[in-house]
């Protein structure tokens, strides 16, 4: 099979939180990567995460359930995660696995700040 | 000729042949040192080639490197360098002697050369960084004799420093690692001579290192291939081989793992004597960790689901033992229907799945049915709730497909999905035929789509219809799925 990369790069940082933009592909091959720099991140001591969708061409169970963990582990520490602008095909598989009613999803920047009120 | 015409020829002559006896000692002299390279070189190849073919482990060809080079350059201590390619530090991986830590000064150095050693093999190096970052950044190497002056070279008073030579261990001007020997036995500095040994050597070196690292990475990719064929053995094991046969109800399933994900599962249960359960899941895991919860899966659904006639209670049930029993990383995505062949309805719950589709008999009437639904193992109870039953009544002849999506997101060369579209418009065009040749038709045009394309996600579809009205006698359904069926043919689930 082709093999299609994915690329992870931290987009901005305030002091509310982190945006992290996926571009490419987020599957089995390049989960590890996915992992690993969202590893250093935490690791960095952020907890709140806006994961920047737009570039991300597609999306497998296997990444959707890294996004699961990563989730589950931010929202342990008391932190959250916001996926933004997934495209069409990518808010679909969200949406049909019921993803969407367990993440917050934004559509816009603005959004954003519905769900990481500075506390 | 004039007398002094003559002198001044026989000096010049005399001159000449000085100057080329110099020369000739000077070849001779040469050829001597390159043949001891070469000979060096001859022996470091026979010597690693001897580990080689006993076994070829990184670490072990790194320590058999070091220590040729610093027994063959007459170091006191020596010790390589790779460079790990991840975050781009240089680390120590073999030390000889009482190597001196070239780039840091300690307040506190530990003479003991156990501790010291540990301490060097700990420490991160970043390219640039002192003599060793600076010939990892440059890939040229350095003699250095007057180490005391050198800014690049840090000395403490503790391990004196005469001179060092560093080598880049370099491949088509790639530097994969760094070859250092400090001090000569001999209280001597080391020289020209030494140091071209030195690079001819770390020549070799790095040429092995390549190979090696090549090695171990196809050799841990190959062990990666192994286990895959084990679960997709295993996972096969756990699929039924045929439809059941039911008075009054027609199917047919077809179920290929691709050759690197696996994770499709379906299966057929009589729930009791008149309901016949149909399930169709992906499991997001593979290799093994995903044949054996896949292995899970279907014992939780066979003790759950006998006479349970609601299949989001049974997911609901299954989504517990999966959550408390599997990393939260692995789901399943799956669609539990449950049918009576006397009523002609279906029932069915849908967790995170593809949809259902229904095609009417006659005119083709296409439904999709996505019902809310979260994928198995993800939420708690009260978010899984939303996992409700839905039911349809089934008119005879009204084709229903469940599908995983592997089908609809196979690949062709153009990097195209197959799409859901796609599927629709064969199953319309062929929904009055038989289940099984509907099947076929759909994987006949992924085919045709994909062409000589490998397929990189397992595929499942299961096609059945209501035939007829029989049964109605409350004959009980022949139940031919599920133990019986794969006792029976165990041996041929494996390839």
């Amino acid at each position: 099979m082709k093999s299609f990369g994915l690329n992870v790069k931290v987009k901005n940082q305030n002091e509310n939180y982190s945006i992290i933009e996926l571009a490419g592909f987020l599957d089995a091959h390049t989960v590890n990567v996915f992992e690993e720099r969202m590893a250093e991140f935490i690791k960095g001591g952020q907890n709140r995460m806006v994961i920047d969708l737009k570039r991300l061409n597609y999306i497998s169970s296997a990444g959707i359930g890294a996004l699961m963990a990563l989730t589950q582990h931010l929202r342990r520490e008391s932190g959250d995660i916001v996926l933004l602008q997934p495209n069409e095909k990518v808010f679909k598989i969200l949406d049909l696995l019921g993803f969407t009613k367990i993440f917050n999803v934004a559509h816009s920047k603005d959004e954003i700040d519905n769900y990481f009120q500075t506390s | 000729m004039s007398k002094h015409a003559l002198i001044i020829i026989v000096l010049v002559l005399l001159v000449y042949v000085l100057f080329l006896r110099k020369r000739i000692r000077f070849f001779k002299h040469y050829s001597e040192v390159r043949t001891k390279e070469r000979e060096a070189v001859i022996s470091f190849l026979h010597k690693i080639g001897e580990r080689v073919t006993q076994t070829i482990d990184l670490q072990g060809s790194l320590e058999i490197i070091t220590n040729f080079i610093v027994e063959y350059t007459h170091a006191e201590s020596g010790a390589i360098f790779l460079l790990n390619e991840e975050d781009n530090t240089l680390r120590a991986q073999v030390v000889l002697g009482l190597f001196p830590p070239l780039h840091k000064t300690t307040e506190h150095i530990f003479t003991k050369r156990k501790y010291l050693t540990e301490r060097i093999m700990r420490d991160k190096i970043n390219p640039g960084e002192g003599i060793i970052g600076y010939v990892a950044q440059t890939g040229e190497s350095q003699l250095i004799t007057d180490a005391q002056n050198d800014p690049r070279v840090r000395v403490t008073l503790d391990i004196p420093v005469d001179s060092l030579m560093v080598a880049p261990l370099k491949i088509k001007e790639k530097v994969l690692g760094v070859m250092v020997v400090v001090n000569k036995r001999d209280g001597q500095y080391f020289n020209q001579r030494d140091m071209s040994l030195l690079e001819s050597l770390s020549d070799q070196a790095a040429v092995t290192v390549d190979i090696v690292k090549l090695y171990d990475r196809l050799a841990k990719q190959q062990r990666i291939e192994q286990e895959l064929r084990v679960a997709r053995d295993f996972q096969r094991l756990l699929l039924p081989k045929e439809c059941p046969l039911i008075e009054g109800m027609e199917m047919a399933a077809f179920s290929e793992p691709a050759l690197e994900v696996g994770g499709d599962y379906y299966d057929f249960i009589m729930v009791d004597e008149e309901h016949l359960g149909i399930v169709i899941a992906d499991v997001s895991g593979k290799g093994i960790p995903g044949a054996l919860v896949m292995a899970m899966l279907r014992s939780i659904l066979r003790a759950e689901s006998r006479n349970n006639l609601s299949p989001a209670a049974v997911l609901r049930v299954v989504n517990e033992y999966i959550r408390q029993d599997t990393r939260v990383n692995v789901f399943i995505t799956m669609t539990y229907a449950i049918i009576d062949v006397h009523r002609h309805t279906l029932r069915f719950a849908r967790a995170g799945h593809e949809p259902l589709i229904t095609c009417g008999a006659g005119d083709g009437e296409l439904n999709l049915y996505t019902p809310n639904g979260i994928a198995l193992g993800l939420v708690g109870e009260e978010i899984f709730n939303i996992t409700v039953d839905t039911e349809i009544n089934l008119a005879e002849g009204d084709l229903v497909v469940l599908y995983t999506d592997g089908v609809i997101e196979a690949i062709n060369n153009s990097s195209e999905e197959y799409s859901q579209t796609r599927l629709l418009n064969v199953i319309k065009s062929c929904h009055e035929k038989k289940a099984q040749e509907v099947i076929n038709a759909v994987m006949a045009d992924i085919r045709q789509f994909t062409k000589e394309l490998p397929q990189h996600d397992d595929i499942t579809i299961i096609a059945f219809k209501l035939n007829s009205r029989a049964g109605h006698e409350h004959e009980s359904m022949v139940e031919s799925s599920g133990a019986d069926l794969q006792n029976n043919k165990v041996s041929g689930g494996f390839s």
